[in-house]
C-alpha cells in the first residue's frame, strides 16, 4: 500500500474516533455514493460488465469498505471532515483498484506486460488483456499463468492462485506489502439490485427521518428488471412512500393518496415503471426479514426480480433480499449508480 | 351498462381487460383481477390515476369510464 494512503487511513481512524450514530448515518450515503461513482468510472475502463469475475472482486472491495465505514464512531462531522474522509477513502480505493487492475492483467493473460500508472494506459493494457484472453481461450496456458479456461468457467481456486502469483511478484518488489495490505477476496454473488443514487438517497432519508421518531418506514421500489446471461438484475429508478401506520416494530400504509399522486406524476412524465420491490426499516433492530416481512414477500413480491430492502438507520445498515429457492430468503448484493 | 376497463398488475406490468357492470363493486373488481393473477384479494387496492379505490363503492358511483386504466397495487406489511 502507498505509505501516503496508509498515513491518511491512520489519520482517518484518529479523526473519526468518537462519531455518534446520527453522524454515521449521514456519512454512510456520502461514502456509498462516491464509492459507486468510482466504481462506475473505473468499471468503464476495466470493462467490468464483460468480466463477471472481476465484478465479484470489485464487490468484495465495496463490502470491505462498507464494513470499515460502518465501524466508524464520532460525535459530529463538520463538512470539512466529511470532505477529508471522502478524499482519503478515494485515494485508498484508487490504490485498491490499481491492485485489481494488476490482477486483472495477470488473470487474463497479460501479466507479463507492464501495468501503466495512468487511466488511459490502463485501458490500453486491459484491451491487450482482453485480446490475450481471447487468444488464450483458443490455445493453451502461458508459462507462469493460470489461463486455461474462459473467464466464466474459471474457478475461485484459480483466481486465488493468480492472486498468489501477484503477491509473489509484489513481495519481490521494493514495497514488500504485508499480508494485511494484500487484497482480500471473498467468493460472493454478483450485484443483483441497482439503485439510482437519488432513489437510494430518498429511501435512506425517509428511513432516517422516521427512525428519529423510533418508527418504521415503508415504501415501494419502482423500476425495471433485466436478464443478462441468465442472471436477473433489478433496477430501482424511484422510491415512493405514503402516509404510514407505523410503530417501532411494524408498518403499513395508512393512506395511499400521497403515494398515488407521486406515481401519477411519474406516469405523466412518461416513465413506465413496475414495482420491483419494497423497502422498510428496522430502527435499531438490524437488517433481516422477519416472519411478517417474509409473508409479505411471498404474497406480493414473488417474482425473481422482486427485492426487499431493509434499512436500520440507527446502526447505519442496509441489506437487500430476495426470496430464496427452498429457504425463506437470501441476502443479495446491491449497488448505487448515478 | 357494461364498460370495458384495463387493469395493470403493478408488480409485473401485465394487463388484463375486464367487462364491468355499473353495480359491480370495487371489491369485486379487485377480487377478479387478483384471482386472475393468482393473488390474495385482501392485500390489494386499485389505483385510478391519483385516486385510491377500495371497498364497496360501485363502478357506477365511481368516476371510472369505458376504456380507463386501473392499477392493482399491493398493500404490504413490514414488521420486526
Ligand atoms: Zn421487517
Amino acid at each position: 500500500m502507498n505509505p501516503d494512503v496508509r498515513k491518511l487511513l491512520d489519520m482517518l481512524e484518529e479523526t473519526v474516533d468518537g462519531i455518534d450514530d446520527e453522524a454515521r448515518i449521514k456519512l454512510l450515503p456520502i461514502i456509498t455514493g462516491f464509492v459507486n461513482d468510482l466504481k462506475r468510472d473505473i468499471g468503464r475502463v476495466m470493462k467490468l460488465k464483460a468480466d463477471k469475475r472481476l465484478r465479484d472482486l470489485e464487490m468484495s472491495l465495496d463490502l470491505k469498505y462498507r464494513k470499515k465505514i460502518s465501524n466508524i464512531k464520532l460525535s459530529d462531522i463538520p463538512e470539512e471532515v466529511v470532505a477529508e474522509i471522502r478524499q482519503m477513502c478515494e485515494l485508498e480505493l484508487a490504490s485498491k483498484y490499481r491492485e485489481l487492475e494488476i490482477q486483472s492483467a495477470n488473470i487474463t493473460g497479460a501479466g507479463e506486460k507492464p501495468v501503466s500508472e495512468t487511466g488511459p494506459k490502463v485501458e490500453e493494457t486491459l484491451d491487450d488483456a482482453a485480446d490475450a484472453q481471447n487468444s488464450s481461450d483458443a490455445s493453451s496456458a502461458t508459462q507462469g499463468q493460470v489461463v486455461a479456461a474462459p473467464v466464466e468457467k474459471r474457478s475461485f481456486s484459480k483466481v486465488k492462485h493468480n492472486l498468489r502469483l501477484c503477491r509473489a511478484k509484489r513481495a519481490s518488489s521494493e514495497s514488500s506489502p504485508t499480508d494485511e495490505e494484500l487484497p482480500v477476496l471473498m467468493p460472493i454473488e454478483p450485484v443483483e439490485l441497482y439503485f439510482r443514487s437519488q432513489a437510494f438517497r430518498a429511501m435512506m432519508e425517509h428511513c432516517i427521518d422516521i427512525g428519529k421518531r423510533e418508527l418504521e418506514a415503508l415504501g415501494f421500489l419502482l423500476g425495471d428488471h433485466f436478464t443478462h446471461e441468465g442472471d436477473v438484475y433489478t433496477v430501482v429508478e424511484e422510491v415512493v412512500t405514503s402516509e404510514l401506520d407505523s410503530s417501532i416494530i411494524s408498518v403499513k400504509i395508512k393512506d395511499f393518496t400521497p403515494m398515488f399522486e407521486r406515481m401519477h406524476e411519474i406516469e405523466k412524465a412518461g416513465k413506465d415503471f413496475i414495482l420491483v420491490g419494497w423497502y422498510h426499516s428496522h430502527p435499531g433492530h438490524t437488517c433481516f426479514l422477519s416472519p411478517t416481512d417474509v409473508d409479505t414477500q411471498k404474497r406480493m413480491f414473488r417474482k425473481d426480480y422482486h427485492a426487499a430492502v431493509v434499512v436500520d438507520p440507527v446502526n447505519s445498515e442496509v441489506k437487500s433480499f430476495k426470496l430464496g429457492k427452498g429457504e425463506d430468503y437470501r441476502e443479495i448484493s446491491y449497488g448505487v449508480y448515478r | 351498462m357494461t364498460i370495458r376497463i384495463t387493469i395493470r398488475d403493478a408488480d409485473t406490468g401485465s394487463k388484463v381487460e375486464m367487462d364491468l357492470e355499473e353495480d359491480n363493486s370495487i371489491e369485486e373488481t379487485i377480487e377478479s383481477a387478483a384471482s386472475y393473477w393468482e393473488k390474495e384479494a385482501g392485500a390489494y387496492v386499485l389505483r385510478y390515476g391519483k385516486k385510491v379505490l377500495r371497498g364497496q363503492t360501485t363502478i357506477g358511483m365511481s368516476a371510472i369510464r369505458d376504456g380507463d386504466l386501473l392499477e392493482l397495487i399491493p398493500d404490504p406489511e413490514g414488521g420486526y
